[in-house]
C-alpha cells in the first residue's frame, strides 16, 4: 500500500467517524442523560453520561487531532510531487517545459536525461515553501493564502536567491564536476550563492517573458500537464 | 457538561472539508483545509477541552 493509498483510507475513516459522530452529539442532551439507561458495549456496560461523555472527548478531540495529522501528512509529502506543484497553474509552465523533450532549460534536461526519477520539483526546492524548514512552511502558507486568494500577479519572481547547494548536493565531488576546472576557481562564490550556476548553464525554466499573460507561449505552457507514470514517487 | 451542539457542528463541517481535501488535492481544497478546518477543529478542541476543565472544576476533581 503506498502513501496516498493509506493517506486516504485513514483520512477517510476519521473524517466519516467525526461526521457521524458529531451528529450524535449535536443532538445529544448532556443534561438530561442521568435519566438514560446504560449503555452496552457487549463485554461491559456504562452509565450513559460516561459514555457519551468519552464519545465527545473521541470525537471532538481525538478524531479531529488524527484528521489534522494525516491532512497535514498530506500537504507535506504530496508536494513532493511534479503533480501536486501543477496543481496551481502559475506552476504548470515549469511542470510542461520540465517534460519538453525539445526544451533545453536545466529543469528538462535534468528530466529527460533522467538524472532525478522522481519528484524533480521537490530535488532542488526542497529549501523553501512547503518543503524546507518551519520558517519555510509558514512562507509555504503565505504562497498559499496568495493563490487561493489570487492576490499575485504573474509571471511569479523568486523573492528569494536560489542557494546554490540544492545544485551542489549532487554535482560537487563528482568527476564530471571536479575536471572542469573554472568551477575551482569559483567554488567559494558557488558555495556562497555569490554566483549563480545559471551564469554558465543557462536558464532553469520557461523566461519570465514566456510566462507573462498575453505571451506566445503563455496558452501552451499553462496548459494542464500529462503525467507518465515515471513521475509518480 | 454542557452541550456540545457547535463544537459538533465545528468538528463535522471541517471533517467535510478534510474529506474534500484528502481526496481531491488541489491548492483550493487545500487552502480550505489550512484556513478554515484546521481552525475550526481547534477553536472546538479547544472549547471541548474548556468546557471539560470546567466542569471538572466545578466537581472538585481538578
Amino acid at each position: 500500500m503506498n502513501w496516498l493509498t493509506l493517506v486516504r483510507v485513514l483520512g477517510t475513516l476519521t473524517c466519516v467517524l467525526t461526521i457521524v459522530g458529531a451528529w450524535f452529539i449535536a443532538r445529544r442532551s448532556f443534561a438530561r442523560l442521568h435519566d438514560r439507561p446504560d449503555v452496552s458495549l457487549g463485554i461491559t456496560s456504562l452509565p450513559a453520561t460516561a459514555f457519551w461523555k468519552l464519545s465527545a472527548l473521541a470525537i471532538i478531540a481525538i478524531l479531529p487531532a488524527a484528521t489534522i495529522a494525516v491532512a497535514n501528512y498530506h500537504t507535506f509529502v504530496g508536494i513532493h510531487e511534479v503533480q501536486a506543484c501543477s496543481q496551481c497553474h502559475v506552476m504548470r509552465p515549469m511542470a510542461n517545459d520540465l517534460h519538453d523533450p525539445g526544451s533545453d532549460t536545466l529543469a528538462a534536461r535534468h528530466f529527460k536525461n533522467g538524472y532525478i526519477p522522481t519528484g524533480q520539483c521537490y530535488a532542488c526546492h526542497s529549501d523553501y515553501g512547503f518543503d524546507g524548514d518551519l520558517a519555510a512552511k509558514l512562507e509555504g502558507y503565505r504562497h498559499l493564502a496568495r493563490y487561493t486568494s489570487r492576490t499575485y500577479s504573474e509571471p511569479l519572481a523568486a523573492r528569494t536567491r536560489f542557494d546554490n547547494h540544492q545544485c551542489l548536493k549532487c554535482h560537487q565531488g563528482k568527476t564530471a564536476f571536479e575536471r572542469v576546472h573554472m568551477h575551482k576557481d569559483v567554488l567559494a562564490r558557488l558555495e556562497s550563492s555569490n554566483m549563480s550556476c545559471l551564469n554558465c548553464h543557462g536558464r532553469a525554466h520557461p523566461t519570465r517573458a514566456d510566462r507573462t499573460p498575453g505571451s506566445a507561449k503563455y496558452q501552451a505552457l499553462v496548459a494542464p500537464p500529462v503525467f507518465a507514470e515515471a513521475d509518480h514517487e | 457538561m454542557n452541550e456540545l451542539r457547535w463544537e459538533a457542528m465545528a468538528v463535522a463541517l471541517g471533517s467535510v472539508i478534510s474529506l474534500v481535501f484528502v481526496w481531491q488535492p488541489g491548492p483550493y481544497p487545500m487552502g480550505a483545509f489550512t484556513f478554515i478546518a484546521q481552525p475550526l477543529f481547534l477553536v472546538a478542541i479547544a472549547s471541548y477541552v474548556w468546557k471539560a476543565v470546567k466542569e471538572l472544576r466545578h466537581r472538585r476533581v481538578l
